[in-house]
């Protein structure tokens, strides 16, 4: 959108956005105080609206407003989070924050049978199925069209490559060694160099993911200067824009 | 029979009586107290306090006066004394014992200097034995026999009565000398010469019966030399007073008599540690000279030989600190403690155990020397060096030049005009992706398949700092629903998420003619993370009831038709973090059912993100990863967006940031090289 055709408060956020662009793009100069500013009006402007968020959708509508309209009389047990809360608040006082704990316990305790469970029927329990699962699905579909001889032994090494990998890479988190006669502690020679070829799977899974962060920086790097190239662009534009032109 | 005077009334009561028949006061204490006056709580009659002051300055001294003035009286009176005051029963026992029995070797007086300390304890001692003293572990019982063997002993009386007429006498007249031989008799008894022990009264207790039969039995004293070398070194040297063991007291062993004679007493003195001693008594006559390493020397020419000299070091050391700071100081404040038990009881001024034992002192520690071996001593030197390296001042360094980040400005520098020349000059030099990835066709294929109105759950997991990356295939995917005509509901389980789906929906809405409420609704915020999405998958009305602007939402006709997860033709998660995907295939996705779970992912999550998919059975029906995928997708619909639109600045982004990883990979390798190169080149 043009900036000509902004309102007011769309303009000045668009300036601000552009400010702030640049004070965080001053870091490539070293740390300095515009970068630090930019960064504290972040966090802070993230934290005043993850607030704001919290109150307007959670808090107001399903606590305040049920217990100031009688929510209680008709749903006892809206007073429980009430409770739960205000023990929470406890926390903010180091002489009552024993009180706090309770509160915490809940939050702690739901928190981690949640995930548990989750990660075991969610991700472990599939993840050891696919692992041990050699019919390479996902590549009869990528070789689909392909000769069958080489669907079968694209198939085989698919699954030989992630039992391998899978395998080493546990192994190398086997950190168990034994002190030899004359050198340190070592691994034992049944474990060394299952480990190392674990090592080099983590070495690649890594460069993986680094390459794929630098590839989302690159991305977000290109879209903050595409965004203040055109802000430049449209403000050049309106300065050498001849008086009375359309 | 002797009486005692109360010291509370002043009169005199018959020594029998254990309390004073006038005033009720006891007489005989129970113990002995421990000040100077080792007197019973009676006075001896014929002892005034005056006499008894002066008695504790050196009655004896004053006896060896009395019997030069006034000899010719003691002649008359010793002539009587011997005819007709014959010796007492007990006093005649002994001697009869002590002639069965071969005297005591006499030990030679060890030569040397005396130091102050240890003389002035029998100084003392002799000027606190005027009085009879008794031994403090004397029973009531031993105190009767006590006050009646000094009933036995005239002599003793005799002797008070001569110092009370010597008291009466003016001190101008002169005393009259001892008949000589009286002064022979006394000379006799301070030289310590020994007297036949008497046999035993048939009255004698059996007690007393049984200490003389083991007495006998004992063997003839080993001479001095023999004498075991703890108990020598226990004596320091002149450290033993000399003298002869001096008139019994009632109640005093004779030792302990001889311990309170003045050091000018010939060297026999410690004779009166062997056993024999015990029965030697005054008045008897002299035994056999007792053997000695030296012959003794009279008593006056010793006396005057004996001169105090320099404590020698070694003693020093051992002198407790109390005692040595005594010996430096007041001289009255010398311990007058007296030993209530053990062998020694009832002596006072001895060396005692309880400061040694008790009292904190410099530890005995051994002095040893260490052998530390040359690997011992390596380890110490190097142990002191890195000490001295700690200690050591190091100069200050000249202040090191500034160096600009030059290599971070090129890097920067590099990586944005990679980017921003393509955007800037609107090229379109590099290739369009004309192979699409499996998993983007999949998700392309998922949303082709939509029956028209399907209702579709897009939740947006990411933040502001993500847009740049996600809203290029958010855009794609949400604009290819749209266009596939299917009913869009919108959460997110982070408050800045439900933000970021309204600025990404709201110019597609526009774009595509979508209505709220009619063609998509938007429920805002999910608290709880994992456990809200665990309770939207079993009741999703009841976790999201309203919209983001706080409308009631299931009234809408967008959310027509859904109960539950399961409704859902299709279940999109736009996250950047593997953490949002995970966590929706593991709280919602088992409550779905067949409802096919698609992600449009950051490309730095695709590593972790892509099992999902890659499994069997794969969890994900469909993967956008990053700028890639979005482009991918956008030729995939043929509905060119941002994506396509900074495909160069992207492509050569990348290729600038992979090109720099290369060099620096070449530049540190070689440099790293270089340096080993010139490390190991001899100097």
């Amino acid at each position: 959108m043009p900036i000509s055709d902004l309102s007011g408060a769309e303009l000045i956020g668009t300036s601000l956005s552009f400010l702030l662009t640049l004070m965080t793009l001053s870091y490539f100069l070293g740390d300095n105080l515009l970068f630090r500013l930019a960064a504290h009006l972040f966090v802070g402007a993230a934290a005043g609206y993850a607030g704001a968020v919290a109150w307007s959708g959670v808090l107001r509508p399903r606590l305040v407003a049920p217990l100031l309209s009688g929510g209680a009389a008709r749903d006892p047990l809206i007073l429980v989070p009430v409770l739960l809360a205000v023990l929470m608040l406890f926390k903010l006082s180091p002489s009552l924050a024993r009180y706090g704990n309770i509160s915490m316990g809940f939050l702690v305790g739901v928190g981690a049978a949640v995930a548990v469970g989750g990660a075991v029927t969610g991700t472990l329990l599939p993840q050891m199925q696919a692992t041990m699962d050699l019919s390479g699905a996902r590549t009869t579909e990528i070789l689909a069209g392909a000769p069958a001889s080489v669907i079968a032994v694209e198939r085989v090494f698919d699954g030989v490559v992630i039992l391998l990998g899978t395998i080493a890479t546990l192994v190398y988190f086997h950190f168990g060694a034994r002190p030899g006669p004359v050198t340190s502690a070592a691994r034992p020679a049944l474990i060394a160099p299952v480990a190392a070829a674990g090592q080099v799977f983590i070495a690649i899974t890594f460069g993986a993911m680094f390459a794929g962060a630098m590839a989302a920086s690159v991305a977000i790097l290109g879209d903050r200067l595409q965004f203040l190239w055109s802000f430049l662009d449209q403000v050049l534009r309106v300065i050498t824009l001849p008086q009375g032109a359309p | 029979m002797a009486d005692l005077r109360c010291r509370m009334c002043g009169k005199a009561n018959p020594d029998t009586r254990q309390e004073c028949e006038f005033c009720g006061a006891r007489l005989s204490p129970l113990n002995v107290r421990q000040g100077g006056d080792s007197a019973p709580g009676g006075i001896r009659q014929g002892s005034s306090g005056q006499l008894q002051e002066e008695e504790s300055q050196g009655w004896l001294a004053r006896l060896r006066e009395q019997a030069a003035k006034d000899q010719k009286e003691e002649n008359d009176e010793e002539d009587e004394g011997e005819n007709e005051e014959p010796a007492p029963d007990w006093l005649n026992r002994l001697r009869l014992y002590d002639e069965r029995e071969p005297a005591a070797p006499a030990v030679e007086d060890p030569s040397g200097p005396e130091p102050d300390w240890l003389s002035r304890i029998p100084t003392r001692a002799s000027q606190e034995g005027t009085g009879p003293a008794e031994p403090f572990a004397e029973t009531p019982g031993q105190a009767e026999n006590s006050s009646r063997e000094a009933e036995e002993g005239d002599w003793l009386s005799r002797l008070h009565k001569k110092m009370e007429l010597e008291e009466s006498r003016p001190e101008s007249e002169p005393a009259p000398p001892f008949a000589p031989e009286s002064r022979r008799r006394i000379e006799s008894l301070l030289e310590g010469e020994t007297v036949p022990l008497p046999e035993p009264p048939p009255e004698t207790p059996d007690w007393l019966a049984s200490i003389r039969e083991k007495v006998a039995a004992q063997p003839e004293p080993e001479p001095f030399s023999e004498i075991p070398d703890w108990l020598i070194s226990s004596r320091a040297p002149d450290s033993i007073p000399t003298g002869t063991v001096e008139a019994p007291v009632a109640g005093v062993p004779a030792w302990l008599a001889g311990a309170g004679q003045p050091a000018e007493n010939d060297g026999t003195s410690e004779a009166a540690a062997s056993p024999a001693d015990l029965e030697t008594t005054p008045g008897q006559e002299p035994a056999a000279p007792r053997p000695v390493s030296q012959p003794p020397e009279p008593a006056s020419e010793k006396a005057r030989d004996v001169v105090p000299g320099a404590m020698p070091d070694w003693l020093a050391g051992m002198r407790p600190q109390e005692l040595a700071r005594l010996g430096e100081g007041d001289s009255d404040l010398v311990d007058e403690h007296a030993e209530w038990s053990g062998p020694l009881a009832g002596m006072r001024g001895i060396l005692r155990a309880e400061p040694v034992i008790a009292l904190p002192q410099k530890p005995n520690v051994a002095r040893t020397r260490l052998e530390v071996s040359d690997l011992q001593n390596a380890r110490a030197e190097l142990l002191r060096g890195l000490v001295e390296d700690e200690i050591r001042q190091i100069p200050a360094r000249a202040r090191k030049r500034v160096w600009l980040p030059l290599e971070r400005w090129l890097v920067s520098l590099a990586l944005i005009v990679a980017v921003l020349a393509p955007i800037v000059l609107g090229t379109a030099t590099l290739p369009r992706p004309d192979t699409i990835a499996p998993e983007t066709l999949a998700v392309g294929d998922l949303i082709n398949q939509l029956p028209p109105s399907a209702p579709v759950l897009v939740a947006f997991e990411y933040d502001p700092a993500s847009i740049g990356e996600l809203d290029l295939a958010g855009e794609a995917v949400v604009d290819h629903l749209m266009v596939r005509g299917a009913r869009l509901v919108t959460l997110s389980t982070r408050p800045a998420g439900a933000g970021l789906a309204l600025r990404l929906f709201e110019p597609l809405a526009i774009a595509n003619n979508y209505l709220y409420g009619e063609n998509y609704v938007h429920l805002g915020f999910v608290a709880g993370e994992g456990a809200g999405l665990s309770a939207m998958a079993r009741n999703l009305p009841a976790t999201a009831p309203a919209d983001f602007a706080g409308n009631p939402a299931w009234s809408q006709p967008a959310l027509g038709g859904i109960d539950s997860l399961a409704d859902f033709a299709l279940v999109v998660v736009i996250s950047a973090t593997p953490e949002g995907v995970r966590q929706w295939l593991e709280q919602a996705k088992p409550a779905a059912g067949p409802t096919p779970f698609v992600a449009v992912i950051s490309a730095g999550a695709e590593p972790l993100v892509r099992p999902y998919y890659e499994g069997s059975p794969s969890q994900l029906a469909g993967l956008i990863a990053g700028v890639f995928g979005a482009g991918g997708y956008e030729q995939l619909t043929e509905r060119p967006g941002e994506a396509l639109a900074r495909w160069d600045a992207y492509g050569y982004g990348v290729l600038a940031a992979s090109v720099i990883l290369l060099l620096g990979l070449v530049l540190h390798g070689a440099a790293g090289a270089l340096s080993r190169n010139q490390a190991s080149r001899p100097s």
